[in-house]
Parts: structure tokens; sequence; C-alpha cells
């Protein structure tokens, strides 16, 4: 049974960062219609920011993070006036190649800055085992999913009670009556992005220390949050929570009690199966948009 | 909209194989252009002074960089050498390098390009064993020559591809001097993690060989990706088996990540093993004190005795070039690089030509001779048959010692 529990445990740490990189697939799916393939490296480049506040100017934690936000948030502002906003009445294919086109800029920008090998980070929330009733318990873990979970608690309060927070989900829903309600739909996509563009750079910052800061770490987390947003619906952000929870425990069980080899495998074949079965996936809404 | 999702995730799949994108392989120093400048395939005899070149592909950004670095620094010293006393028969070697990015598919377009563009006569690379294995096939359609420095993978020479010499020691040596070791320290259970592709699979296959052959199962085989964040699952099943050490075959970066977790889960007393790919500074940059004490199979160590008198001087002369102890990729790349010298000057020699097949009959002619890792002999194969391999141990501040 301990030995159960064990699994869940890691399942779920692992599983809210693919959740928080989910939302990030969300958020931007929902406003601008385009699925962002960029996302999974404003993951890296979150990671890459924290390693430089904190690791390379030596600043405590608690400013290192806010400032590497605000990095997250003029960065994802630069990526929307550049890629995002110019092709936003271009054909959808011409829009997702333009979001695969910033994924392989940003990788390759910061691994000619940074170079290519990873780089080590210390642990925010403590990475000395404690022992729960047989549980072996990282305090790091327990932060981060606590932490992934919160931030989804706000982000809906956020959209559901909030002005901004509304006037994002009308820009969502319908862009052009939006428009025709007084609402400013060019700075609440806007703001949509950049939100997105800096939850995905939380969610590098809380991945870092858990495994290393790489170049190449959004191409291999970015994929696993995709799963998990189409897994929890691509229309729900509380559902994209829940995709990259399951999804991380999931992944864990299947290597434990399958095959250790299934692991990664395991997020694909259920990208699969969600397609076939239940294109909305597990909390998405049918998709009603009319021509 | 389900069509659409289907487009989007091939897309995503695509996406994930290629790993990374294409970074810069654009010019490369002075040497890109139309290349030959002389009379077409190289002649030898009638041109004497002009350069033989020699293509060379190895990671040098991605997830190997630190390895291809290494890998460049070894070729290029051992070169100048050469260069300096006079060439390969009064012709001194010239280097085309390329990034393959730690990416098999990049290594197949980069080789093209080596072979058709810059009419290479012989080619050094690469890293990765599953980079290697695409990139040969391409070399050997070609007839040209090829040798890899640091893939270890046994299916690299197992394969019968005729045009493939290599300087590291191959799996079957490696993992097999791991698990021997691992047996004769009086390990009863012992553990296995491998990074699920040629390196990694390869030496499993042989680590189980060898267990059965002396009566012994893994008490744990499990498999992952390199480059999974979380290997929690698969230590769990380790500590289950309550295996008494474990050998993890993986290159450096997973390795930590091993050993970092594993200390995490309570298991930080686990004796760690594993084979040449763990051996790189970076090892103990990303895992501190986790990693200290692992030991792994190793070719080459600057701070044991010097095992001829052709490795002291390498080992002598890469300090003052570069200001830095020689690892073993820098040894594996020197030698290999002396390997396809001698193979170059047999062709020249024997023969007044550059043919792939004179070069590798050249190669493949080389008996004893003393290099920087080894006295090294190439049999049939085109593996390098050495000695004896080393069993390193990490020490604290990120040095290495022989195991006892």
């Amino acid at each position: 049974m301990v030995f159960f529990l064990q699994q869940l445990v890691q399942g779920l740490a692992i599983g809210s960062i693919y959740g928080l990189i989910a939302i990030g697939y969300v958020l931007i799916y929902n406003t601008w219609g385009v699925l962002n393939f960029a996302q999974g490296d404003m993951v890296m480049v979150g990671a890459f920011t924290v390693l430089v506040t904190h690791s390379m100017m030596g600043l405590p934690m608690f400013l290192a993070i806010p400032l590497a936000i605000l990095m997250c948030v003029v960065i994802g502002f630069i990526i929307e006036l550049t890629a995002f906003r110019p092709l936003l009445n271009a054909e959808n294919q011409r829009r997702l190649i333009a979001t695969i086109g910033v994924g392989i800029f940003l990788r390759n920008l910061v691994q000619i800055i940074f170079g290519a090998d990873a780089f080590p980070f210390p642990s925010i929330f403590g990475d000395k085992t404690m022992d729960v009733a047989g549980l072996k318990i990282v305090p790091q873990d327990i932060w981060n999913t606590l932490v992934g979970i919160l931030l989804v608690v706000l982000l809906m309060l956020f959209l559901k009670k909030t002005r901004i927070g509304k006037a994002m989900r009308a820009t969502a829903q319908d862009r052009e009556a939006a428009r025709l309600m007084g609402v400013n739909v060019r700075r609440c996509m806007s703001g949509t992005f950049i939100l997105a563009s800096a939850i995905g750079g939380f969610a590098g910052m809380l991945l870092a220390p858990k495994y290393f800061v790489i170049a190449s770490l959004g191409t291999t987390f970015g994929n696993k949050g995709f799963a998990a947003a189409l897994f929890g619906g691509i229309s729900s952000n509380a559902g994209s929570m829940v995709g990259g929870v399951v999804l991380g425990i999931l992944e864990t069980l299947a290597a434990v009690y399958g095959k250790s080899t299934w692991q990664t495998a395991i997020a694909f074949i259920i990208l699969f199966l969600v397609l076939v079965v239940k294109p909305t996936g597990l909390m998405g809404k049918k998709d009603v948009r009319k021509v | 909209m389900k069509k659409f999702l289907a487009v989007l995730l091939t897309l995503a799949m695509v996406l994930a194989l290629t790993a990374c994108g294409n970074g810069g392989n654009g010019g490369n120093g002075g040497n890109g252009g139309n290349g030959n400048g002389g009379g077409g395939d190289a002649d030898g005899g009638q041109s004497s002074g002009e350069p033989i070149k020699v293509g060379v592909y190895l990671p040098l950004s991605g997830a190997n960089a630190a390895v291809g670095q290494s890998g460049v620094e070894g070729i290029e010293m051992a070169v100048e050498e050469i260069n300096a006393a006079g060439g390969i028969a009064g012709r001194p070697i010239e280097i085309i390098k390329e990034d393959e990015e730690n990416d098999p598919t990049t290594a197949v377009s980069v080789v093209n390009k080596l072979i058709n563009q810059d009419e290479v006569v012989a080619i050094i690379g690469s890293v990765n064993s599953s980079v290697t294995l695409a990139a040969m096939e391409v070399s050997e359609d070609a007839g040209i020559p090829m040798v890899t420095p640091i893939s270890s993978g046994a299916a690299i020479t197992g394969s019968g591809n005729q045009y493939i010499v290599r300087g590291q020691a191959n799996d079957l040596l490696q993992a097999g001097a791991v698990v021997e070791y691992a047996i004769a320290k009086g390990y009863q259970k012992i553990g296995l993690m491998y990074q699920n592709d040629d390196y990694g699979g390869g030496a499993r296959d042989v680590i189980v060989e060898i267990m059965k052959q002396n009566n012994m199962t893994l008490a744990a085989d499990e498999g992952f990706e390199a480059s999974a964040a979380d290997v929690t699952p698969q230590l769990q099943n380790v500590k289950a088996a309550g295996c008494d050490c474990l050998i993890m075959y993986c290159m450096y970066a997973p390795g930590a990540t091993i050993a970092n977790q594993a200390a995490q889960l309570g298991m930080g007393d686990l004796p760690l093993l594993g084979g040449g790919g763990l051996t790189n500074a970076k090892l103990y940059e990303l895992g501190g004190d986790n990693v200290v004490g692992v030991v792994n199979s190793q070719t080459f160590l600057a701070g044991a005795d010097a095992v001829n008198d052709f490795s002291a001087a390498f080992i002598e002369n890469f300090q003052a070039k570069y200001n830095d102890t020689a690892d073993s990729n820098n040894a594996m790349a020197y030698d290999s690089t002396y390997i396809l010298a001698e193979g170059l000057k047999y062709s020249l020699e024997q023969y007044n030509d550059l043919s792939g097949d004179h070069i590798m009959e050249g190669m493949k002619a080389i008996k004893d001779m003393p290099l920087a890792t080894g006295t090294i002999t190439i049999d049939e194969t085109g593996d390098s048959i050495r000695d004896k391999i080393l069993m390193v141990e990490l020490c604290e501040g990120g040095t290495y010692k022989l195991a006892n």
C-alpha cells in the first residue's frame, strides 16, 4: 500500500507541472484559436530566466522569481507582438507554423547564449526527503503540487470574478461580439498571451530544481503539456490541470506496474485514445462554433 | 475539428522526433563553399602538398555538446601534430567540421554534405550510438571510411558495415567489464537502469548475457527515456527488488538525475556503477555529492600511470595546449585520428591513392599500435581490441581515481 501511495505522490508531483504547462496551451488556444507550439519553449525560457536571476545574478529566491516572471512577461509580449499579432487573420496553418518557428528560434537562441549542456539548479523548497508514515516525500514535490493547484484556482477566480478576467473570457468566446460590447479585444488577447507565457515560464521555474535546466527542456515537456491539454479538454482550464495530474500518475503507474520503457509512450497513447474516443477531452465542452 | 487535431498531433509527433531544430551548420570557417579546389577526388601522387580532406561530425550543440567539444579538441590536437610532422606522405590533413546536434536525422544530412559537397576521403564521428548508426549507412553507401571515436554501441561494428572503425572500446568490452567488476565485488542482487536507445539497450543485452554465463539474473531490469525528468518509478522498482548495487547504463545527464533522485528516495547508500558514457565533468556538476563514489568503465585516465610513452606524451602535450587535464573523450578522439592517419598513410604508400577500400585495408592492418588509450589492434569488424578496460571512481571535487 505504501508502495502504491508513493507512486501516487510521485505522479502527482510531475503531473501538476504537466498541468501548468497544459494551461498555457488552453489559454492561448481559446483566445487566439491556435495551438501555441512554442509553449514548451516558454517553459524552458522560464527555467533559464530563474537560472539567470538566481544562480548567475545571485539574487535570493523571493526576488529572483518575480524578476524571472517579469522577464517571461516581456519575452511573451515580444513574441505576441512579432509572431502572433501580425498573423491574427491569416490562415490557421500559417499561424501554426509561426508558433513552431518561435519555438525553434527560442531553443536555438538559448543554445547560442548558454550552450547546449545542462545546468544544475538549487532546490527552492528543499530537497531533503521527509519520512511520512513510510512515504518518502520531497518538500519540493509537495510545494510544486500545491502551488500548481493554487495557481489554477486563482486563475479560474480571476477569469470568473474580475472585470479583466470576464473580458478575457468574452474575447475567448466570441471576439466580434466582445468588441461590439465595448471590450478592448486587442488588449485582452495580449493580456491572455502574456499570462500564458508567464504561467509557462513559472512551470519551468518549478521544474528547474527537479530536473536540470537545459535548452531541450521545452521539447520534452511541451509535448507532455500538449498531451495533458488535449486529454483534459482543450477548452477547459480546470480540465488541463486534471489532465496533467492524471497523465503524471498514469505515467508513473505504467512504469512501475507495466514495463518501465512505457513511461514516455503512455502520454502519446493517451493522446491517440482521446482523439479517437472523446475528441473534446475529459472536461471539454463540445465545439459548437459555427462558421 | 477532429481532423484538425489529428493533423496537429502528427505535427507534434514530428516535432518530438526531430527534437532540436536546425541550429546553425551554415558556414564552417572557410571550409564551406564548393569545397574541392583541386582535381576532383584526391588522386594522391601527382598533387603533392594538396590537403587531404577529412570530415568531422560531432554534437557541438544538443544534449552531448560537452562530449562533442572534447572530441574536437582531441582531433584538432592530433591533426596539428601530424601536420607539423610533415603530414601524410607530405600532404597535410584538413578538417571540415559539422554539428550533428546529437540528432540522427541531422547527422545523416551533414554526413551527406561532407561526402557530396566537401568530397572528404574519410570521416570521424560521432558520440551517441544512434547517431553514428544512422550516419554510417550514408558513408557505407558512398564507400567512405568512418572512424567513430566515442560511440560504443555493439551494433556499430556488429552490423557488417565494411567502412566503419571504432576507437572507443565497444559495449561488449565495457558493459562486460562493468558487470564483471560488480560480480567480483560480491554483489548478489544487481539492478540495471538503462537509457532506452542503441547505447543503453545494446549494453543491456550484453549485461544480461554475461549474467547468464555466471548463472545470475538481474534483480531489476528497468529502461527509461534519456530525456525523462522523473526516474523515480524505475528507482522504486530497484528498491523493491532489494538490489545491493545499481548499474546505470546511460549518459552523464540522466546518470546525475538517477543519482539525485535515488538520494531523495533514501537510496543514497546504493552503490552506483556505469559505463563510459558517465565520464564527464558535468556529471559532478549536476549530481554533486550524490555522484561521489560512482564507479564506471573507462578507456583512459590521465591521473593513472600512463600505459605507454605515447600516452604519457599525449597527457603532457594536452595539458600544455589546452591548460586542462585530458579526459577519455579527448584521448579517444585523439587516438581515432591517429588510427585514421595510419590508414591514409597505408593507402598512399601502398596504392598511391586514397580510395575508401585501401584506407580501410590500412586501418584493419593496425596491430599492437601504442596509442593514448592503450595498445590497440583493429580487428576484422573494425573494433579496437585493447589490453585492458579501466574502472574509475568519482571522488570528492569531481576528480577520478582507479577503483579498487
